[in-house]
């Protein structure tokens, strides 16, 4: 008697789907932590490391909070930047893939920014230890963490949003992935200098310009939001569907 | 191939950046194709990390081989490793001349405008000394400058200009003390007795002669001229051409006497005059080399001053020596240089306390071991010299009559050229420093009052390099590796592509850089200093290993 495969049932292969659904989005979401943790460490130790030469401290640890709640803007963009590649290996969809980041990035963030919000510990303080290029997005988030709630909700979301939706740029080209490798980090780069402009006195002008009397929190979350928006259209318009293949970058 | 040829494009475009920030640099058009050069390979210096990055990952990435990192990196990398080496000699061994040179062409250029403003401002106020001071500072950089050249002709012409008005009104001039008065009288009449005598006027010059001995009667060559035209006179009918030969034989005479007198910048004076008159003359031209050897032992020639000064780039100098209980020294100059012979300063003070208290001031100076010179000499003109000044209440300024405890114009000072050459050397700016004066001067610095700390961080980020090199190398084989594409890569887009790919790298390395820079400061500064190297590099040692991990794990990826 001819052995063959048994036929899979249609309830076993949704199981399958479903559950290599929920190991991608694990897979995806400890990534995604994993990345933050380490670069919240490692910048801060770095910075931290810098203001001790230079300046000397006598409060270790209020100023070694004061920079990890600085940097979590940073971090976060680093790890966003290192998921991305796990998700070009793991997705075939760009909905799944952005409905595991954007939440993943903003609940990093909200969560980072009720702590600092609820721990009433001095960070203003630390925004020195960091690089000039990077205060700016140091300050915001201290800012933000303190903002009413409505500020508080649309900067960080906004900001969820812009971050997560550079994935596109690691997709660009899919002969050459090579090219999604060594874009990343500019992309990296490029993020944090486009919000810290967002976050810099000309954006408040324009709104200025334009008759609307908003807070400077608020003018960075619609500038931010927006360019999260431009960033998702030119995903669908120029990036490839991620392949979910090894070569993919 | 790809590495050789980004290397290429590198230079070419650090070329035309140079090229085109030219004009904001302020570089003298004299320094511009050597300094557009050198920026060049500074930038190729710069980029050349992200260029190995590049070369190794596309090496990698159109590599044949399917066997994940370890299989292929040693073939392939091969190259880009010996390529790592090359560029991390260069930028050991070369680059801190590069920067050097290329600081020396600014600051040189700067030097010249700014000596060149300030002497036109001296010529307005008629203050022609100084405007010659600063001309001499720009001589020494750029003597065909027009601009130099079109201001030197204004001042030398101011220079004639005042000559001729101080000549014709001398009642202008201040008072002269009496005896000072009788001198220049005395001098001007022994001038004309011995342009009388030279022009066969035998009668004028013994009456010129005596007329200079009646109103200044302490200068001996007076009394000698004095007897020496009587003489003439008593001789009957001589010949003019006798006269001229004997008046020139007793100039030669008077310079050897100075000569054994050791008034060696007067025999000089007396021999390089009469050197002009007689270009044949050989025992001229023997005493005047032995008084230039005399002299050396007491003055030096300005030009070595200026050779000095336009080789190399120089800066403001400190130094403060003591030993407890003991002599202390302060010196200080507004510029100093070392050559290989001496080092060298402009508008030197110089204070010592303890047994032999003194305190100097002096436009040009020149350290030799243990002898500094104060006092300089134009070589042409001798009749140009520029003296110490001596503070006053402590020695006075060196006269003919030496007092016993005239310090003279060469001091034996408590430090040595060598101490003097070291601070200079290690006090600049660290990235300008030669690798091997880095690993060895660090002591020195030490000991010589200098912070040591940006030293050693500059040892470290120097040190640091080839390290770097290896890993992007390492780092990029596994990018390679990791992101091979399906299809292979044509020859033209790779070429196309690569350069793209060294701009996206350059500015996350230069971050990393930063941060590597950092960590070479926080080794500085906690580590001491017999242990600092070896931590150093085994802290780097330590960050290879790490990356190739890295690099095998990145590579590795590519088989999930």
């Amino acid at each position: 008697m001819k052995r063959g495969i048994a036929p899979f049932s249609l309830s076993s292969v949704i199981a399958h789907a479903t559950f290599l659904s929920v190991k991608n989005f694990v897979a995806s979401s400890f990534r995604f932590l994993k990345a933050f943790i380490i670069s919240i460490l490692c910048i801060s130790v770095v910075l931290l490391t810098d203001a001790l030469i230079e300046q000397g401290t006598d409060h270790l640890i209020e100023t070694l909070y004061g920079i990890c709640a600085a940097t979590v803007p940073i971090a976060v963009i680093v790890a966003s930047f290192m998921t991305f590649f796990l998700l070009n290996r793991t997705m075939t969809s760009r909905l799944v893939g952005y409905g595991i980041l954007i939440p993943m990035t903003a609940l990093t963030l909200f969560a980072s920014a009720a702590l600092i919000r609820f721990v009433d510990l001095p960070t203003e303080g630390s925004i020195s230890a960091l690089p000039p290029s990077c205060r700016l997005a140091g300050s915001w988030m201290t800012e933000v963490a303190r903002a009413p709630w409505p500020e508080f909700s649309a900067g960080l979301a906004s900001f969820a949003l812009f971050t997560a939706c550079f994935w596109g740029l690691t997709r660009l080209s899919r002969s050459r992935p090579l090219l999604g490798a060594f874009l990343a980090p500019s992309g990296a780069i490029a993020a944090l200098y486009l919000f810290s402009l967002y976050l810099s006195g000309p954006a408040d002008a324009l709104f200025a310009l334009i008759g609307f009397r908003i807070p400077r929190l608020m003018t960075a979350a619609i500038l931010t939001g927006a360019s999260g928006l431009a960033l998702l259209l030119l995903d669908v318009l120029f990036a490839r569907k991620p392949s979910g293949g090894r070569r993919d970058a | 191939m790809v590495a050789v040829a980004l290397f290429a494009l590198a230079f070419a475009v650090g070329f035309f950046i140079a090229l085109v920030s030219i004009g904001k640099s302020d570089v003298l058009f004299k320094f511009a194709l050597p300094w557009e050069t050198t920026k060049a390979l500074l930038y190729l210096a710069t980029w050349a990390p992200a260029v190995l990055l590049v070369a190794s990952a596309i090496a990698m990435e159109s590599s044949e081989a399917r066997d994940g990192f370890s299989g292929a990196a040693y073939r392939i990398m091969m190259p880009a490793l010996t390529l790592a080496a090359i560029v991390s000699i260069f930028y050991l061994l070369v680059v801190p001349g590069l920067e050097e040179r290329k600081n020396r062409y600014e600051n040189q250029s700067r030097r010249f405008s700014d000596s060149l403003r300030l002497a036109a401002e001296a010529l307005k106020e008629m203050r022609l000394d100084d405007a010659e001071k600063y001309m001499l500072d720009c001589a020494a950089i750029d003597v065909r400058d027009e601009s130099y050249v079109a201001l030197n002709d204004r001042i030398k012409s101011a220079g004639v200009k005042a000559s001729a008005l101080h000549n014709a009104i001398p009642q202008t001039q201040a008072p002269l003390p009496v005896d000072e008065v009788a001198w220049k009288t005395g001098n001007r009449f022994y001038l004309e007795a011995l342009e009388a005598r030279s022009e066969g006027r035998a009668f004028d010059a013994h009456y010129l002669a005596k007329r200079s001995a009646a109103v200044y009667s302490k200068r001996p060559e007076v009394k000698r001229l004095v007897e020496e035209t009587w003489r003439d006179l008593q001789r009957l009918g001589p010949p003019s051409e006798s006269i001229v030969a004997a008046a020139y034989y007793n100039r030669k005479l008077e310079g050897y006497a100075r000569f054994q007198e050791n008034d060696f910048l007067q025999a000089y004076r007396i021999y390089t005059e009469l050197g002009a008159i007689d270009t044949d003359d050989e025992d001229v031209a023997a005493y005047l080399a032995r008084s230039a050897e005399g002299l050396s032992s007491i003055a030096f020639f300005i030009e070595e001053d200026v050779k000095a000064f336009s080789s190399s780039d120089n800066r403001a100098f400190t130094l403060a020596l003591s030993v407890p209980g003991g002599w202390a020294a302060t010196v200080t100059a507004e510029r100093a240089v070392s050559s290989q012979d001496a080092v060298f300063f402009r508008d030197l003070i110089l204070d010592l306390s303890g047994d032999s208290p003194l305190h100097v001031r002096a436009p040009y100076a020149r350290l030799h071991g243990t002898t500094l010179l104060l006092r300089a000499v134009d070589r042409l003109n001798p009749d140009i010299v520029w003296e110490p000044e001596y503070g006053s209440g402590q020695r006075a300024r060196p006269t003919a009559g030496k007092a016993p405890q005239d310090p003279g114009y060469a001091i034996t000072v408590p430090f040595n050229q060598e101490d003097v050459a070291s601070t200079l050397r290690l006090s600049g700016a660290p990235e300008d420093i030669p690798i091997v004066s880095l690993a060895t001067g660090i002591d020195d610095a030490e000991r010589l009052g200098i912070n040591s700390k940006p030293l050693r961080a500059e040892l470290a980020r120097r040190a640091g390099y080839p390290f770097a090199v290896l890993t992007l190398v390492l780092i990029g084989a596994g990018l390679g590796v990791r992101f091979k594409p399906t299809e292979p890569v044509s020859v033209a887009m790779k070429y196309i592509t690569a350069p793209l790919l060294v701009a996206l790298a350059i500015l996350p390395l230069r971050i990393v850089a930063s941060v590597a820079v950092i960590a070479g400061r926080a080794f500085a500064k906690l580590i001491p200093n017999g242990l600092f190297l070896p931590t150093w590099l085994g802290f780097l040692g330590l960050c290879v290993v790490a990356s190739l991990f890295v690099a095998a794990r990145i590579a590795g990826r590519s088989g999930e």
